[in-house]
């Protein structure tokens, strides 16, 4: 009965489809160093793994039509974020940016000029994953246009990536207690927190927001001992 | 870090002591090696931990508390204070080891020793901020806040401006030949006499005039005959200000400037005179021939003048204490003058004693009076009468000066504060003898006596009988530790329990109480214990450590705290006086920079410190 619970655990069907995918897709070297080196197991701490918390600022939610803007990360390496790791990618795309969100999401023409190419990030991005698990403030937006990346230069239907989604975890932990109605955007989840305010819109410090509002939802999940991975990962579904 | 740096985080840093000296380069650099972690409310960090790599840590949100391996707390800490410091320097060993506690969820930003060591070594001048040891902080805070750049009128040192020459002699000259050597070949007023590489005394033109022509001595006779034996003389670097104090305390108008036992120049009263408008010196002479109380009242104002002068000149501290303190006893003195005047003379000796603040040359705005008269034995008690008028006259014309009464009535007014010596000294057996909470606090008042007027043998001989009394009974410091450390300075300053509601209802920290007075405690009982003659709270530090009964590293740690907390004391004050305020002790913690905030909370935990080791050192079992 418990084996069989634990068939249908988000983490062991994640960990199932990536098996597959692995089998039978032709996947680029360079994703693979990110699936093939974590393989969590139920009872796995959540300590014994390195994160890499990240942040897409995007034109807008439309992952055929909008385009990615800038990418932040930083790593996570035995529970302390690592300054030294950050990095700060803008995306050089300036011909496609429609110069309205540009204005909201403070990103300058001139940025985006001295932007590099969308294929160098993307990979630069996946050698900082290596052996990591990616966290992320409402993951899907990431997941979503990382994908639809894979699929128009690589024709990948599927990317069967390891997500944290502190987004999600945070809705989780509100049903729970029944207060569905609370405002889970990163900033107001923060304060929460009492985390300090960063000022967002920006992909780095977004990523760095994430990255330490993910380490107090840890505490606030488990105040008194370690949290089992698997249990955070079905929290972040 | 990318070139979009992490603004939030290092604007954070860098408006932290001591990061907010660093340039912006080097800081970008710095920061571009935070880690960041999140502890749970009871999560502890181990700074003894053997592996991990040293950091310094911030607080960002959250609070933390310190406290030793025994347990004992050490500090308080919330956003913005670093701790971690010890190891720094590397070389120090430290066996204080501590820990530290979130006492609630916690955000840290921790500075690897690495990127630390990689800043010192590219700007030295940097590392002294960070210096491990809070009594080297506290000293490198001193020098922030009064920058010797601007040589006020009072931060002139003797060297600077004795110019004047002097003969040197021997002791075995004649006085023919010392006055040849003075008038003819240097044109000096002064010389100084040695024998066998001392200097043994001192001889002016007038004492010439006095000692030998008007008293008919041969001038074939050694000079040592007539010489002032033993002459006050002063240091180059000593304060312009300390040797006014010397010249009008002793009358005298010639100093010699002297250096590891060499006389180096002269400083004259017309160096005083000519060169430096001395205003606290012209204060004191209006005040020796004003003729009236209200004359007297009417300085008032220029008295403030001058202790802003002396606070906005960055002057030290202590140094401020002694300024006031000889402008208040000029008060008292001339006070005493008008009432004999009025009274007609004394019909017994007698001696005004000055005690507490006053008597330990500690005064400040906010000082009020606490004195005493010490009549002879054979003291009638129509003599008494006549002191009782004395003492109203005074104590009424000081009040009229804006020096309070005293609300503890310790003042000669009391009759039982104006008594005979033995009277005095059966005071102070008995006051030893049984230690209670009302003697400790009499005691306590009286435990510093200074004679400003009258026979100074009888505070000689009250303090000979002090010391005897204690010697015999060393209960008594114990008691005097109890008292002491029955309050504790604030670990943290937003502990609650020591912000009490001030008149206006504003939360704030009471600094006399919780801080000064504490140390002045423990001054006294390390005074008392190595019967020091000296009552200044330095002095009596000072001394304790000449004896070996204080460490050196203890004595510099609290007279570091004690002159930091006092200096922010006369700030606090100087601004109240400038909007037109009444001055207080009670501080809004609101108003702390953060440089201030760590510096307090240093001064704060060396103050906890030596008043455990006090406890162990004399207390009772």
């Amino acid at each position: 009965m418990k084996l069989f619970l634990h068939y249908f655990h988000p983490l062991m069907r994640i960990m199932r489809e990536r098996q597959q995918f692995l089998n039978h897709e032709n996947v680029p070297d360079f994703i693979n160093v990110n699936l093939l080196e974590t393989v969590p197991t139920l009872t796995d701490t959540a300590d014994s793994f390195d994160y890499l918390a990240l942040d897409f600022e995007t034109t807008g939610l439309d992952v055929n039509n909008d385009l990615i803007l800038s990418i932040g990360w930083v790593e996570i390496n035995h529970s302390y974020i690592d300054l030294a790791s950050c990095k700060h990618h803008y995306i050089n795309s300036k011909s496609q940016i429609k110069p309205m969100t540009a204005v909201i999401n403070h990103i300058t023409p001139q940025m985006l000029d001295e932007g590099e190419s969308i294929h160098d990030a993307i990979k630069a991005l996946f050698n900082a994953s290596k052996g990591k698990i990616l966290v992320a403030h409402g993951c899907i937006v990431e997941a979503q246009f990382l994908q639809k990346y894979m699929q128009r230069n690589f024709q990948l239907t599927a990317l069967p990536l390891l997500w944290i989604d502190t987004l999600s975890i945070e809705k989780n932990m509100a049903m729970s207690v029944n207060n569905p109605d609370i405002d889970l955007t990163l900033a107001s989840t923060r304060e929460r927190y009492n985390l300090p305010e960063y000022n967002s819109h920006n992909a780095l410090a977004d990523a760095v927001s994430t990255a330490e509002l993910f380490l107090a939802q840890q505490k606030k999940l488990q105040p008194n001992h370690k949290m089992r991975f698997g249990q955070l990962y079905k929290m972040s579904q | 870090m990318p070139q979009s740096l992490l603004p939030n985080i290092m604007l954070f840093i860098s408006q932290i002591d001591p990061f907010d000296k660093i340039d912006k380069a080097e800081l970008r650099e710095l920061c571009a090696h935070v880690k960041i972690c999140y502890l749970g409310k009871g999560e502890k960090v181990d700074l003894d931990e053997v592996d991990k790599e040293k950091s310094l840590y911030i607080v960002r949100t959250g609070s933390m508390e310190q406290r030793k391996t025994d347990g004992v707390l050490r500090a308080r800490l919330g956003p913005e204070d670093l701790f971690g410091f010890t190891f720094l320097n590397s070389d120090v060993n430290d066996n204080e080891g501590y820990y530290a506690t979130a006492i609630e969820n916690t955000l840290l930003y921790l500075i690897p020793h690495s990127a630390l060591q990689t800043l010192f070594k590219h700007s030295p001048h940097v590392a002294e901020h960070f210096a491990s040891q809070a009594q080297v902080r506290l000293k490198s805070a001193l020098d922030v806040v009064w920058s010797n750049k601007e040589k006020g009128l009072f931060l002139r040192r003797v060297g600077d401006i004795a110019t004047g020459r002097i003969a040197i002699v021997t002791a075995d000259m004649s006085i023919k030949k010392v006055a040849h050597e003075m008038r003819n070949v240097l044109r000096t007023s002064c010389a100084v006499i040695y024998k066998d590489s001392q200097i043994v005394g001192l001889i002016t033109d007038r004492d010439m005039t006095k000692r030998v022509i008007a008293d008919g001595v041969s001038v074939d006779r050694p000079i040592e005959d007539v010489m002032t034996l033993s002459p006050h003389i002063i240091k180059p670097d000593d304060l312009v200000l300390h040797a006014a104090s010397l010249m009008m305390q002793y009358n005298i108008r010639n100093l010699p400037v002297v250096k590891n036992n060499k006389v180096i120049g002269l400083l004259t009263t017309s160096h005083l005179v000519q060169n430096h408008r001395m205003q606290a010196i012209f204060l004191i002479d209006k005040i020796k021939y004003a003729g009236s109380t209200t004359v007297l009242a009417s300085f008032t104002p220029e008295r403030q003048a001058i202790f802003e002068a002396l606070v906005e000149g960055k002057v030290a501290p202590e140094t401020i204490g002694k300024v006031m303190t000889m402008i208040m006893d000029a008060y008292n003195r001339r006070l005493i003058q008008i009432a004999i005047d009025k009274l007609g003379p004394p019909p017994c000796e007698f001696s005004w004693i000055v005690a507490g603040s006053h008597a330990r040359n500690e005064v400040h705005m906010l000082s009020d009076q606490d004195n005493a008269i010490v009549l002879a034995d054979n003291a009638t008690d129509n003599d008494k009468i006549y002191f009782k008028h004395l003492a109203n006259l005074v104590t009424h014309g000081l009040a009229s000066c804006h020096y309070s009464l005293c609300s503890g009535n310790y003042m000669a007014s009391t009759p039982k504060w104006c008594q005979s010596l033995s009277i005095w000294k059966a005071y102070y057996k008995k006051w030893v003898a049984n230690p209670e909470y009302e003697c400790l606090l009499n005691i306590s008042v009286f435990l510093e006596i200074r004679t400003i007027y009258g026979n100074a043998d009888y505070e000689t001989e009250l303090r000979h009988e002090l010391h005897n009394n204690i010697k015999n009974n060393r209960e008594f410091l114990s008691s005097l530790v109890k008292d002491a450390v029955n309050t504790n300075p604030p670990l943290g300053i937003f502990n609650k329990l020591v912000l009490e509601k001030s008149g206006e209802n504003k939360k704030t920290l009471d600094v006399k109480k919780y801080a000064i007075n504490l140390i002045i405690d423990l001054a006294r009982i390390y005074g008392l214990a190595v019967e020091c003659d000296l009552s200044a709270t330095d002095e009596r530090f000072k001394a304790a450590n000449e004896k070996g009964m204080l460490s050196d590293d203890s004595f510099k740690n609290i007279i570091g705290a004690y002159k930091f907390i006092l200096s922010f004391r006369f700030n606090h004050q100087l601004v109240a006086l400038k909007q037109g305020e009444e001055p207080n002790n009670n501080i809004n913690p609101d108003h702390f920079g953060s440089f201030e905030r760590k510096h307090l909370k240093d001064a704060f935990r060396i103050i906890a410190d030596l008043q455990e080791a006090a406890k162990v050192r004399f207390g009772s079992r």
